[in-house]
């Protein structure tokens, strides 16, 4: 019987915690995943790849009843609960059975909001993917509490994130650079740092920016419409959800034309995209985060630049794209 | 689709002698069979003639007592008999045998046990193991229905590969009552059952449920689920139910939707690999509907006939239609456009792909847009409607100018139906963007249909009836009633017959106006044969300005002068009067149908609806995406 891991998170998406199981599957192919979510995002297709994780979309009233019956009917190794602070409290999970309680969000505020919820006397471990995560979680815990945070890296599916051999770059842009940048439309993400950023860079690099998580239209238009004011709409390439695959193959055809990861963000607790980047070989340019200097201080092809400082990242991106 | 279900015993049934029935079946610890048989006997006046031996032998072929049995002879042991039928209905003995501790064997035997008296058993006698493997038998040996109740149930479903959708019917006893939950379990190929499915409701003891319900109203009960990938069976299992418990009465009904699965879809696009792929992303709605088709589902039909492979992403729900709907055309429900999109990047070979996105310039198809651009596709931007006005007026929330105007500035084509619809979008882009308009047609059916309609020997019936008519949705905020009411106020000897949906309730309408309600094709060809001009009276507001009314077509295919509103390049029409207000659609009613048409004008409106038909849209279509591509 292969060792089953159960994980309970809301948004069945293409995002970070599609990342974080999938990076838990590939290392463990003979472990078997099982991946409960309550609301469908879009991301069921984002794990049709992978015999070994099980994903089912249960409605959120349906949810504690059915974690409940899947609990009591198999033996797993752990239940891994994150953002879901009402079903960890509501359900029983077996003493052979490890209960960890993730926390995959760098906002402090959204965490604060799961602990005055949540009653973590229940986890084994209080997990964080990132030291600087634990220490900016350990002083928000009650001290019985402290000793549980333990620090999980997350994991890169190295299967898809990986290095190509040049001349399979699908996407040509002919003598141009392309700056990728990952996120959504969010102040916490810093996209207006990458319009300006493209501002003051010769007219040969462009943007190719991978917005996720967008829904309706007002959030698009405002970027929209500082990219006009930056006059910079005409260099970027403006992507939405791309699957997997589709995101390396972007930071493949990059790493071939020369171009970088840029990272604008102002707050990471890990930094998938600067970690997928650097495995698809992809040079990064990135404000300097406590999160990505813990794991990437020393990546040659790495460069930071202080929080806000556009010179400086402008200075961090021409010296990984002409180096 | 597939359908598995089962119905009664046609065939003539078998009979057999009772003195010939031995039947032996392996067996373990405490499993439980139920035996039933049919039986007719030569004298049924004669009680008890004929018994079945009922024999458990453990591994070295040694009687085990049964537990609990009350029928004990010396000569035969444990036995139970046989009801005395009948030749005109034969009796069912229905009986539940238990397997005692050790036993590896039952063997039933038959015997006569009156002398004089011949028993015979009619038809196949059932001896099923309850919770076994076996399909659950559902009527007796002669056709009779066998019911089933709580934990006996158990209903064994093997998937069909690529099934994702399983629907299905319960039917319960009608006189039962009550609701009682049957257990969903799925298992894999190896018999390893999988997490319980998504989308069902849940106990904590048993698991995902059908919930079976009996009324005085109803004793059938639906129910449909998504088939979760690995899934090779499907099992559903009663449950022990302490309070009322409807009875199982007959076989369920079960269908899996194969044609609407992920796995059809893609072996349409293998099959279809190497053609031209045209995508339509579109606010329309699916292919299908028998009536509702607007610009792109009948562009979609003629651009398979033009060649190319068509992909159609409507905006509403696929669940009542097809996925696939011809050698060249399926359609994809938008949850799994863009898994469709990644499959095809991925997968397929390379050929010539556009991708049109009609009317539709939400966040995601602008990003879509630019992402398939950037994979080498040709996209178009294709503009019906004014859909900042929908906005404007609280519809289309997804909307937003500077999405539109992103969307057009990166495509490589842009086509709309009518020139202020290409005037609006030049002036709303910064760059030298230049719209092509192509306007809206006709059906080819319509048009083979209608040929008499507009035939220089029909204007003889449209001169006769003289009625002014209309054909379409009458909502209040689209369709002018108060210009209708007031023209037919100003000229009471004209009568003007209205057909379609959404007339606003309590609306009181002059005598010389009739309302004749929704009217199929067919019926429509009878009617507007005493049609002498046709109107399209909408409100005047920048969104129908925009508009190229399909209508308009239909209306020229039937031989009909048209009285309209202003919109659209109408005014470029043959025998159209456009009208300002409400005072002037009274002057350009009196106008049109002052007049008679002559054969020449005849000749005009028919040629004009030819060339305008969905075909020589899709070929102009055509053109202009492979001279983009070129």
């Amino acid at each position: 019987m292969k060792q089953q891991h159960l994980i309970v998170y809301p948004n069945c998406s293409k995002g970070g915690v599609t990342s974080v199981i999938r990076g838990r599957a590939a290392a463990h192919p003979d472990h078997e995943f099982h991946a409960i979510f309550f609301n469908d995002k879009g991301g069921l297709n984002a794990f049709a790849d992978l015999e070994n994780v099980h994903v089912r979309i249960v409605r959120k009233d349906r949810l504690a009843k059915y974690i409940a019956f899947i609990l009591a009917q198999r033996e797993y190794a752990t239940a891994s609960f994150l953002s879901c602070p009402q079903i960890f409290n509501d359900v029983e999970v077996p003493e052979t059975t490890r209960t960890d309680y993730e926390f995959h969000s760098s906002d402090l505020q959204v965490i604060q909001n799961e602990l005055d919820k949540l009653n973590l006397d229940r986890a084994e471990r209080i997990v964080t993917p990132s030291a600087y995560m634990a220490s900016q979680l350990r002083p928000m815990l009650a001290p019985h509490l402290q000793t549980k945070v333990a620090v999980e890296p997350n994991l890169v599916d190295t299967n898809i994130f990986c290095s190509r051999e040049s001349g399979a770059s699908q996407v040509v842009h002919a003598d141009r650079i392309p700056l990728v940048w990952v996120g959504r439309f969010d102040k916490g993400k810093g996209y207006r740092y990458f319009l300006r950023l493209l501002r003051s860079l010769p007219e040969e690099y462009f943007g190719i920016m991978v917005a996720s998580f967008e829904q309706g239209p007002e959030r698009a238009a405002e970027f929209l419409g500082e990219a006009a004011y930056d006059r910079v709409d005409d260099r970027i390439q403006m992507l939405l959800n791309q699957p997997q695959r589709e995101m390396a193959q972007i930071y493949q055809d990059a790493a071939e034309e020369g171009g970088a990861l840029v990272s604008t963000s102002l707050l990471e607790s890990f930094g998938y995209t600067v970690a997928e980047a650097l495995e698809c070989g992809l040079p990064v340019a990135a404000f300097d985060l406590p999160a990505l200097r813990e794991r990437n201080a020393s990546a040659e092809s790495m460069r930071f630049a202080d929080i806000g400082d556009v010179q400086e990242l402008r200075d961090a991106v021409l010296a990984v794209t002409t180096s | 689709m597939t359908h598995d279900g089962i119905g009664p015993a046609t065939a003539e049934p078998q009979r057999m002698n009772v003195d010939d029935f031995r039947r032996e079946v392996d067996v373990s610890d405490h499993r439980c069979f139920r035996v039933v048989l049919d039986a007719v006997s030569s004298h049924p006046i004669v009680p008890r003639a004929a018994l079945i031996q009922v024999l458990a032998l453990d591994e070295r072929g040694l009687r085990v007592p049964l537990d609990d049995w009350q029928d004990f002879s010396p000569r035969v042991e444990e036995y139970f008999y046989l009801a005395d039928g009948d030749e005109l209905s034969p009796a069912t003995t229905d009986i539940r045998i238990t397997v005692p501790k050790g036993a590896v064997k039952l063997v039933l035997i038959g015997h006569a046990w009156r002398s004089g008296t011949e028993t015979t058993l009619v038809g196949e006698p059932i001896v099923h193991l309850i919770g076994g493997p076996d399909p659950l038998p559902v009527v007796s040996p002669t056709g009779a229905t066998l019911e089933w109740s709580g934990p006996d149930i158990r209903y064994v479903l093997p998937v069909p590969v690529g099934s994702e959708i399983v629907s299905g019917a319960l039917y319960a006893r009608s006189t039962s009552r009550g609701n009682s939950p049957m257990a969903v379990r799925l298992y894999d190929e190896g018999g390893q059952e999988l997490l319980p499915p998504g989308g069902l409701p849940i106990n904590p003891n048993f698991g995902t449920y059908i919930n079976m319900a009996v009324t005085t109203e109803q004793s059938r009960s639906d129910f449909s689920f998504h088939v979760p990938r690995s899934t090779a069976t499907i099992v559903i299992e009663g449950v022990h139910w302490p309070a009322r418990e409807p009875i199982l009465a007959g076989a369920p009904e079960v269908w899996f939707d194969q044609d609407q699965s992920v796995e059809a879809l893609k072996e349409f696009l293998a099959q279809n690999a190497g053609r031209p792929l045209v995508v339509i992303d579109t606010t329309a709605p699916p292919l299908g509907h028998e009536t509702l088709a607007l610009r792109p589902n009948n562009l979609a039909i003629e651009y398979a006939e033009l060649g190319y492979t068509v992909l159609f992403v409507p905006f509403g729900s696929t669940k009542e239609y097809p996925w696939i709907l011809s050698e060249h055309i399926a359609q994809v429900p938008r949850a799994l456009y863009d898994e469709f999109l990644d499959h095809i990047l991925t997968t397929q070979a390379p050929a010539p792909r556009t991708y049109i996105c009609s009317s539709f310039p939400s966040l995601e198809n602008t990003a879509r847009a630019e992402n398939l651009k950037r994979h080498g596709w040709t996209t178009v931007y294709e503009i019906r409607d004014d859909m900042e006005e929908f906005n404007r007026v609280g519809y289309s929330k997804w909307y937003h100018p500077l999405l539109e105007a992103r969307m057009a500035e990166n495509v490589d084509l842009i086509v709309t139906v009518s020139t202020a619809l290409a005037r609006k979008i030049e002036a709303m882009t910064n760059a030298l963007v230049r719209a092509h308009v192509v306007p809206n047609g006709v059906k080819r059916t319509t048009l083979e249909r209608s040929a008499a309609l507009r035939s220089v020997d029909a204007i003889a019936s449209h001169e006769a009836g003289g009625v002014v008519g209309y054909v379409g949705h009458l909502t209040p905020s689209w369709f002018d009633w108060n210009a209708v009411i007031h023209a037919a106020n100003q000229l009471p000897e004209t009568v003007f017959e209205i057909v379609g949906h959404g007339k606003p309730l309590n609306l009181t309408l002059p005598s010389n106006v009739h309302y004749l309600g929704p009217k199929t094709h067919d019926e429509l060809l009878e009617i507007v044969q005493e049609w002498k001009i046709a109107l399209i009276p909408f409100i005047d507001s920048p969104l129908t300005r925009g508009v190229d009314p399909n209508k308009i077509y239909e209306y020229f295919a039937w031989g009909l002068r048209v009285v309209t509103a202003r919109m659209g390049a109408v005014h470029e029409y043959p025998s159209t009067r456009v009208y300002a207000g409400a005072d002037d659609l009274v002057a350009a009613v009196q106008e049109m149908t002052g007049t008679e048409v002559s054969a020449e004008e005849m000749i005009t409106m028919a040629e004009f609806a030819i060339n305008s038909s969905w075909r020589h849209r899709a070929e102009t279509m055509a053109q202009l995406i492979e001279g983009a591509r070129a």
